[in-house]
C-alpha cells in the first residue's frame, strides 16, 4: 500500500524540486542586474530560498529511493540528462524583462502558497514537515511579488503594457503546473498530496481577481503542452551551463 | 519623469522584547510597504528581530549635541493641533548608534525636541532624534515567522560554518609528521 | 510652552577655532555625526571614499555573480548566492553613509556610470575558472577585511557603523574562500592546477587593493590626521603578506612573486616589487574588464528606469 505509493511520491517530488532548482537558476541571473539595488538583494533572497526548497525535496526523494540524502541531490542536479528532469516549461523560460520575471515569480508564488497550505496536512508525515518548514518563506515571497505585480500593473502605461505582454506570454504555460503526474491519483487518494484540480481552482480564484485589479486582461489563449517529460529547449541550455564545472571532474569534491 | 532611486526610509530594528529599537540604517523604496520588505531583506539576514520600523527620512528631526549649542527656535504661531506622540532616540556612546529612550507629547518637531531635551536630559547624549509615531510603519509580530524565521536556516552566512581552522591544523600536523619521519 | 522661542547663541567661532575643536574631538576618539561641523575637505574626502567603496561592492557582485549558475555543487551555490547578496547589502549600507554627508544616490550612481567615480580596480579582472571564486574569497576578501577592520574605527559615525556591520558579515566571505583553497589544494590534480592558476592571477590584484606605496599616496596624511585612516597602505599590505604566505606554503601552493624573500632576522616575508604601471592602467580604466563591468551596470540602470518610474507613478496616483 504505502510501499507502492513511495515510488510515485518520489517522482512527484522530482517535479517539485526541479521546478524550484530551475526557477532559482533564473532568479540568480538577476544578481547585479536588477532595476535597483534593493531588488538585487531581494532576488538573491528568493533564489536562496527556492534553492533551499529544492534541496529539501531532493533529500526526501533520496530517502524514498534508498539513496544518501547528503550526496544524492548533487548527483540528481549535476549528472542527470535534460530528458530526466521533470520541471515545468515555465520555470525554464528566459528572464525577459523585469515585468516577465516578476509576473512569473508571482504566478509560481501563488501556486506554492496554495500547494503548501494543503501539504502541511499531508498524511505522509515527512512531506508535511518539509511543507511546514518551507511555507513561511513562500508567504514572504508572495507578499513581495504581489506588491510588485500591483504596482507594475497600475503604475505607468509602459509598465502596464509590459505586464500585459508578460501575462500573454506566460499564461499558456500555467496549465502545465496543475497537470497530474502519472499515478498521482493514488497519492491524492491516500491523502499524501492535494488534488491538482483543487489546487488549480484555488490558484485561479486568487490569481484572476488580483490580475484584474492590477488592470491586466486575462488572455484567452489555449494552454500549451502539459506533459512534463518533454524537456524544453531552454532547459537544455540551462543545464549545460549549470552542470559545466561539476562535470569537469566527477570524482572531485567541490 | 526624472530618474529616481526612490525616497529614503530610515530603518529601526528591535532585536528582542524588552530591548529598545535602534537605528540600523536606511533603504530606498517608493512607499512604506516596499520599505518594510526591503528593510527585511537588507537588515534581517542575520541575528534576532522582533520588530522592524521604517520612517521616511524627511519626518525625522535631528540634532547633535554640538548643533544644540546653537539653539533652535520653536514657532510662536498659535497652533490648533493637538499634541501627538513623538518617539525620542538618543546616542550616548561614541561607538554606538541611536536607541529609543522614550516618547513625548508635542504639536510639532521643534517642541518635541525641546520636550525630549527636558524629559530625557543626559549629559552623555551626543545625538537626538524625534519623529511622530504616525510616521512609523512597522512589521506585525504575527508575520515574524515568515519575516525573520527563514534567516535561521541559513547557517552558511556565518564564519563558524567553515572548518578552516581544523582543516589547516590537520594539514600542518600531517606535514610535521612527515618532517619528523624524515629526520 | 509653544509660544516661546528658545535661543542659546553659541559663541561665534573662527574657522581656525572650529577646525582645531574638530581635530581635538577626533583626537579624543569622538565620532563626528551628521549635523556636526566638519571641514569641507573632510566631507569631500569621505564622500569620495565611501561612495567609491559602495561602488566597489556593487560592481563586485559581477565577477563572482557570473559563476552562481555554474557552482559545482548545491552547497557552493547557496554560499556564493549568499555572498553576492551580502555584497549588494554592503553597497547599500555604504551609499546610506555617503547620503548622510549630503550626496544623493542618483548623483553617486550617475558619477559611477559616467566614469567620473572610481571603484576598486580588483574587480576589473576576469573570473576565468571556478577556483577564481576561492582565490577571491581568500585573497580579495582577506585583504578587504584588513582594510575594513581599520575603517571600523573611522571618525565619521555613519561610516564607522556601516563598517562594523560589514566586518561582521565579511568573515564568512573569507572563510568560504579559504575552505575552497584548502580543499582544492589537497584535491584532484585538476583542482590543484585550477587553484594554483587562480592564485597566480589574483595575488597581485589583491596586493594592489591596499593602494599605492606610502611614498606615492597623496591622500594618506590628511586622512590619518582626521581619523579616517589609522594605518598606512604598506603597513596593511605587509600584514596581509605575512598572514597569507605561510598558509599558502603549508598548502603547497606557490605565490607568483619570484622576488619575495624571508628576512630571517625580523622573521617577516618581504614581497617583491609591485607592477605600478599595471595598477595605474587599470585604475584609469584600461583593465581587462573595465568596459564590460561598466556596460553591465549601465545596462541594468537604463533597463530599470521604467521600473523605478512605474513605482513612483503608482505612489503618486494611489498612495
Amino acid at each position: 500500500m504505502s510501499l507502492d505509493l513511495q515510488p510515485l511520491l518520489a517522482c512527484k517530488l522530482l517535479t517539485l524540486a526541479d521546478d524550484e532548482l530551475i526557477l532559482g537558476h533564473r532568479q540568480s541571473e538577476w544578481c547585479g542586474h536588477a532595476p535597483i539595488l534593493e531588488e538585487d538583494i531581494a532576488f538573491a533572497n528568493l533564489a536562496l530560498d527556492e534553492l533551499g526548497h529544492a534541496i529539501l525535496w531532493y533529500q526526501l526523494h533520496a530517502r524514498l529511493v534508498g539513496e544518501n540524502p547528503d550526496t544524492y541531490p548533487d548527483q540528481l542536479v549535476y549528472f542527470r540528462e535534460p530528458f530526466e528532469f521533470r520541471c515545468a516549461q515555465i520555470v525554464a523560460l528566459p528572464n525577459g524583462d523585469w515585468a516577465f520575471s516578476i509576473l512569473r515569480q508571482y504566478l509560481f508564488d501563488v501556486l506554492e502558497n496554495v500547494l503548501l497550505a494543503h501539504y502541511v496536512q499531508s498524511a505522509y508525515r515527512p512531506l508535511a514537515d518539509i511543507a511546514a518548514k518551507i511555507r513561511p518563506e513562500e508567504i514572504y515571497h508572495l507578499r513581495h511579488t504581489s506588491a510588485w505585480v500591483k504596482r507594475l500593473g497600475l503604475g505607468t502605461e509602459e509598465s502596464n503594457r509590459r505586464m500585459q505582454n508578460a501575462l500573454d506570454d506566460l499564461w499558456p504555460y500555467t496549465g502545465q503546473l496543475f497537470h497530474p503526474n502519472p499515478g498521482e491519483a493514488g497519492l491524492v487518494e491516500a491523502g499524501w498530496v492535494a488534488d491538482p484540480h483543487t489546487l488549480y481552482t484555488a490558484w485561479q480564484a486568487q490569481v484572476i481577481p488580483f490580475l484584474e485589479e492590477a488592470n491586466l486582461t486575462l488572455p484567452t489563449a489555449k494552454m500549451r503542452t502539459l506533459n512534463r517529460e518533454l524537456p524544453s529547449q531552454h532547459l537544455v541550455g540551462i543545464l549545460s551551463e549549470l552542470q559545466q564545472v561539476a562535470r569537469l571532474d566527477p570524482q572531485a569534491q567541490w | 519623469m526624472p530618474d529616481t532611486q526612490w525616497p529614503q526610509f530610515i530603518v529601526f530594528d528591535q532585536p528582542k522584547e524588552g530591548k529598545p529599537p535602534f537605528y540600523a540604517g536606511a533603504v530606498h523604496a517608493p512607499d512604506p510597504e516596499m520599505a518594510l520588505l526591503n528593510a527585511r531583506d537588507v537588515f534581517a539576514r542575520r541575528d534576532s528581530h522582533v520588530y522592524l520600523w521604517v520612517v521616511r527620512e524627511s519626518h525625522i528631526f535631528a540634532k547633535t549635541a554640538e548643533e544644540l549649542l546653537q539653539g533652535f527656535s520653536i514657532s510662536s504661531e498659535e497652533t490648533s493641533e493637538n499634541p501627538e506622540t513623538y518617539y525620542v532616540f538618543q546616542k550616548t556612546a561614541h561607538k554606538g548608534t541611536l536607541v529609543q529612550v522614550g516618547e513625548v507629547e508635542a504639536a510639532n518637531p521643534e517642541s518635541a525636541m525641546a520636550a525630549a531635551l527636558a524629559s530625557y536630559s543626559n549629559p552623555k547624549a551626543i545625538v537626538w532624534w524625534v519623529f511622530p509615531a504616525w510616521a512609523v510603519h512597522q512589521t506585525h509580530p504575527t508575520e515574524n515567522k515568515s519575516l525573520f524565521g527563514p534567516a535561521d536556516d541559513k547557517p552558511y552566512r556565518h564564519s563558524s560554518f567553515y572548518p578552516t581552522v581544523t582543516l589547516m591544523r590537520e594539514i600542518n600536523l600531517a606535514k610535521e609528521k612527515l618532517n619528523w619521519e624524515d629526520e | 510652552m509653544y509660544g516661546t522661542t528658545i535661543e542659546e547663541i553659541g559663541e561665534i567661532k573662527s574657522n581656525e577655532q572650529k577646525l582645531s575643536d574638530f581635530e581635538a574631538r577626533i583626537a579624543r576618539g569622538e565620532k563626528i555625526e551628521p549635523g556636526d561641523w566638519m571641514p569641507d575637505e573632510y566631507r569631500r574626502q569621505l564622500i569620495r571614499m565611501i561612495s567609491q567603496h559602495a561602488h566597489s561592492e556593487i560592481v563586485g557582485q559581477l565577477p563572482e555573480g557570473a559563476w552562481i549558475t555554474r557552482a559545482p555543487n548545491l552547497r557552493r551555490k547557496l554560499i556564493l548566492l549568499a555572498k553576492v547578496q551580502d555584497e549588494a547589502g554592503h553597497g547599500q549600507y555604504l551609499y546610506h553613509a555617503a547620503e548622510t554627508l549630503g550626496a544623493t544616490r542618483e548623483e553617486m550612481i550617475e558619477a559611477l556610470l559616467s566614469g567620473r567615480a572610481k571603484y576598486a580596480s580588483v574587480f576589473n579582472y576576469p573570473t576565468l575558472n571556478w577556483a577564481d571564486n576561492a582565490a577571491i574569497g581568500y585573497l580579495v576578501d582577506g585583504a578587504a577585511i584588513l582594510n575594513q577592520t581599520m575603517l571600523a574605527r573611522c571618525s565619521y559615525g555613519p561610516y564607522s557603523r556601516a563598517m562594523i556591520r560589514i566586518c561582521a558579515e565579511e568573515g564568512f566571505h573569507m572563510h568560504q574562500g579559504k575552505e575552497m583553497v584548502i580543499n582544492y589544494s589537497q584535491g584532484t590534480s585538476l583542482q590543484r592546477k585550477m587553484i594554483q592558476d587562480a592564485i597566480n592571477r589574483w595575488w597581485w590584484p589583491a596586493m594592489m587593493m591596499f593602494g599605492p606605496h606610502d611614498t606615492e599616496s597623496t591622500n594618506s596624511a590628511v586622512l590619518m590626521r582626521w581619523g579616517i585612516k589609522t594605518k598606512t597602505n604598506d603597513q596593511l599590505r605587509n600584514t596581509f603578506v605575512n598572514q597569507i604566505v605561510p598558509e599558502l606554503h603549508a598548502l603547497s601552493l606557490s605565490i607568483p612573486d619570484p622576488e619575495m624573500v624571508y628576512d630571517e632576522e625580523k622573521e617577516i616575508w618581504i614581497h617583491g616589487p609591485v607592477d605600478w604601471d599595471e595598477f595605474w592602467r587599470v585604475v584609469k580604466g584600461d583593465g581587462p574588464c573595465n568596459a564590460e563591468r561598466m556596460s553591465a551596470r549601465i545596462r541594468a540602470h537604463e533597463d530599470g528606469q521604467w521600473v523605478r518610474e512605474a513605482l513612483a507613478a503608482y505612489v503618486a496616483k494611489y498612495l
